[in-house]
């Protein structure tokens, strides 16, 4: 193992290696900004290109990208409010507000921060499980899937913003729209309308960039003006601030990555639903929730660093079973099949260096694209400072294409726009759209893994109570419901009523 | 001047369109649509063959592959059936995964048989295995379970799901289907997780669980048993289950001309015939069986044949 790992390193500082993965980081970093485009998206278009590489380089390659995919991301996600990946939309909510106020310094700082330590912390956590990494995959089943999902789903209750029942309508809305399409269980199209597109359901990118990034351009541009209401600069100190943050806050850090590497571990989940669940996960135990989508610096840190810890995490099913844990680990393992290296349990055995070498160049890469983040964060914050009537055509025509790029269809920029709409009317009578997208990412992994487990028990409810794993995080979501009510009861006798 | 460049244009647009008339096909950019999404085995087989494709049509035009995935490969098959027949557009296809959808009695936009059948890839027989720490150790063990047997699969009109139901109508043994998971591997992961008793996956999946050794064995419908200790579906006494399995085949839309379609096909056999591209496949471990247009509708009929005789049992919810 260390021998791999020296080789690796070796690599690492050969004028190749180098060269590879300072370019997959680059080209992360810029599908990273550009919303609709994201990892996948660059490793499936370069993947022809590794065709005749090295493994080792290809590995680079690779290994540069996914680091860094997720700071470009970021980026977008706190300056205008775009998601520049899909997993990046739960930064959109803390993240934004804190640019409104002038302080996206401190937001870049901290994410960019959250971003290499999440992933730093992924790939230790990988390197430690590899001996028993078969057995933590195996623990978790549909009942688990379920339970993880009513956790998630059960944050609406404290994201409601103080408009509770308004919350809960655009949570119920995100629910019935994460069923329209092909139902996967028992065959058969919903509520499709008639269209051929909605058969695969409501595409999470053009609807996520719909909801944030179009929604929040029609509201500057009514609005007018400049992202940030009061003249502020970014200055090289709030960047270093948002840095400080990160340590300031190391229990949201290590929950983050924590829940970043298990959900990454666990086939079918994906990065999406990591960050918003290590989101509600924060909210959950921080001890302000109701500043939550309003700039609370937590907000931030918690999916940055889930966002990237994922990856760590996502290898292990990779390299134990062949079963990809993320949706660029499905387009890594085509790009492992044609460099002849079968991706499966005989891998890390026969293949021990170029595996150390994806490893390394995952870790630098998560270090690279933080460093050249916050190098030039100071300039990036200017964005904020551009009048609204030369930005949002800007960030409209970007948006657009980078969701028709994904796919090359129509009916996806049709999809962002109407949620575009959609986004803008919640915005005008206060509907909070928090409630909704959590529903609507993690209302379609509920019902499947709902009917998948009464089917294992044929019928059964008991299931969800009888395994240790389903029944803990039953426990731990009860108790994320409860805790904040017996300690708003507890807190109230020790705070005398203020005499007027 | 603007009447100059307007000339000129017209000029320019007359030629371009007077020239290629009299060209040989290919003379534009063929679309080569893969109706799954990036990194599975179609993409793959695709991607593979596409710069191949190219040097055996002369290299006068670039194959460019495109993914349209969308409701378990329909869309992109529906979009390649409706283009126009001229060559420019193929898709690949999966059978018996092509034809489930109207066996089954849902409506569908395609008519297997009017396709112009342009090439067979190659093909994959299945593994049926069960948890390492299963009671089951045999065939016959399935069938003395007491209870129906819980068969993993991604879900009502996927390949496995029909291939499930003809096995335990074959071999006699009540089913239970467990759908809903993303792709053969994750629903091998289940039963290994304990979440169904058995699953049918390509030989290419299996293999990977058996060496880490979650999963056992079975049967294979392979012809000679390529994993050791795994005996044939025939050696078991049922010799119609051989051959079991998916098959990938090169379409394009209904009625393209006799001299297109030879001239497509015969470059896509050469192109799985170049020996590099050849020993590529073989290193992902899904080797090319080209077959041409002459001989690609015959041989997807034969192994359609024995889903129309369970047609009953495949369209079970």
């Amino acid at each position: 193992m260390l021998e791999s790992t020296l080789a690796a390193l070796q690599l690492l500082f050969t004028p190749g290696g180098a060269l590879f993965l300072f370019v997959g980081v680059l080209v992360g970093l810029l599908f990273g900004v550009m919303p609709g485009l994201g990892g996948t998206t660059a490793i499936a278009l370069l993947m022809p290109l590794t065709f005749n590489m090295e493994s080792n380089h290809a590995m680079m390659l690779v290994g540069g990208i996914m680091g860094a995919v997720s700071a470009g991301g970021s980026i977008a996600a706190i300056l205008l409010n775009t998601p520049g990946t899909a997993p990046n939309a739960a930064t959109c909510f803390d993240g934004y507000p804190l640019a409104q106020q002038g302080k996206a310094g401190l937001a870049i700082g901290a994410a960019a921060t959250a971003s290499t330590l999440g992933g730093l912390i992924g790939v230790v956590f990988l390197i430690a499980v590899i001996p028993v990494m078969k057995a933590i995959v195996l623990l978790f089943g549909p009942p688990e899937f379920f339970m993880l999902a009513l956790m998630g789903l059960s944050a609406i209750a404290l994201s409601t913003g103080g408009q509770f029942l308004r919350g809960l309508i655009s949570g119920a809305l995100g629910l019935m729209l994460s069923f329209v399409g092909y139902n996967a269980v028992s065959g058969g199209v919903r509520f499709t309308l008639g269209s051929e597109y909605l058969w695969d359901g409501i595409s999470l990118v053009p609807a996520l960039t719909g909801l944030f990034a179009i929604s929040e351009m029609i509201h500057l541009s009514v609005s007018g003006g400049t992202i940030v209401k009061e003249k502020t600069t970014g200055s090289v100190t709030s960047v270093f601030d948002g840095v400080a943050a990160v340590f300031r806050h190391w229990k949201t850090l290590l929950q983050g990555s924590a829940i970043g590497t298990l959900i990454g571990a666990v086939p079918g989940l994906g990065g999406t639903v990591a960050a918003f669940l290590a989101y509600t996960a924060a909210m959950q135990t921080s001890k302000h929730p109701e500043t939550f989508g309003k700039g609370n610096i937590e907000g931030v840190i918690g999916p940055e660093s889930a966002n990237n810890a994922k990856d760590g995490g996502a290898l292990i099913p990779t390299l134990a079973f062949g079963v990809p844990g993320s949706a660029e680990m499905a387009v890594f393992l085509g790009v492992l099949v044609l460099h002849g290296l079968d991706p499966g349990p005989m891998l890390l055995i026969e293949h021990e260096g170029v595996i150390f070498s994806l490893i390394l160049a995952l870790s630098a890469s998560c270090i690279i694209a933080t460093l050249i983040t916050l190098l030039v964060a100071r300039y990036l914050v200017m964005i904020t400072l551009i009048d609204v009537h030369v930005l949002v055509p800007a960030v409209i025509a970007v948006s657009f294409v980078g969701v028709y790029a994904l796919k090359e269809t129509i009916g996806d920029v049709v999809l962002a726009g109407v949620f575009g709409l959609l986004g803008y009317l919640m915005i005008r009578f206060r509907f909070p759209r928090v409630t909704m997208v959590i529903a609507l990412i993690l209302g379609e992994i509920a019902e499947r893994s709902f009917y998948q487990s009464l089917n294992m028990a044929s019928g059964d409810w008991m299931i969800f109570f009888t395994r240790a794993p389903s029944l803990i995080l039953c426990l731990l979501t009860i108790g994320c419901l409860v805790f904040p009510t017996i300690q708003a009861v507890r807190r109230r006798p020790r705070k005398p009523a203020p005499a007027e | 001047m603007l009447r100059v460049a307007f000339a000129t244009v017209c000029v320019a647009l007359a030629i371009s369109a007077a020239t290629p008339a009299k060209a040989e096909f290919p003379e534009k950019n063929i679309e080569f649509v893969i109706p799954f999404g990036t990194g599975g085995g179609f993409d793959r087989a695709v991607r593979l063959i596409s710069p191949y494709l190219e040097q055996a049509l002369g290299k006068k035009v670039e194959v460019i592959p495109k993914n349209v995935p969308g409701a378990g490969g329909r869309k992109g098959t529906a979009q390649v059936y409706r283009a126009k027949p001229d060559g420019y557009s193929i898709v690949i296809a999966n059978v018996p995964g092509i034809a489930l959808p109207g066996l089954t009695g849902e409506k569908i936009e395609y008519d297997i048989n009017k396709f112009t059948w342009l090439a067979h890839v190659g093909g994959s027989p299945y593994i049926a295995g069960v948890s390492a720490k299963s009671s089951i150790k045999s065939l016959d063990d399935l069938k003395k379970l007491g209870r129906p047997v819980k068969c993993t699969s991604t879900g009502f009109g996927a390949t496995a799901y029909a291939a499930c139901q003809i096995v335990a109508k074959v071999v006699g043994f009540p089913l239970q289907m467990l759908g809903g998971y993303k792709g053969s591997a994750a629903y091998v992961l289940a039963v290994a997780r304990g979440d169904g008793d058995l699953a049918l996956a390509p030989v290419l999946v299996m293999k990977k669980f058996i060496q880490a050794g979650q999963i056992r064995g079975i049967f294979t419908t392979e012809k000679t048993s390529s994993v050791p200790g795994v005996p044939t579906i025939a050696s078991l006494g049922h010799k119609n289950l051989t051959g079991l399995g998916v098959d990938r085949y090169l379409l394009g839309p209904p009625g393209m001309p006799a001299a297109v379609t030879k001239t497509l096909s015969d470059a896509l056999v050469k192109a799985m015939e170049n020996p590099e591209a050849a020993a590529k496949a073989v290193k992902t471990g899904e080797a090319f069986e080209p077959l041409g247009h002459d001989k690609a509708k015959a041989a997807a009929d034969e192994s359609l044949a024995l889903y129309l005789k369970y047609k009953v049992e495949i369209s079970k919810r």
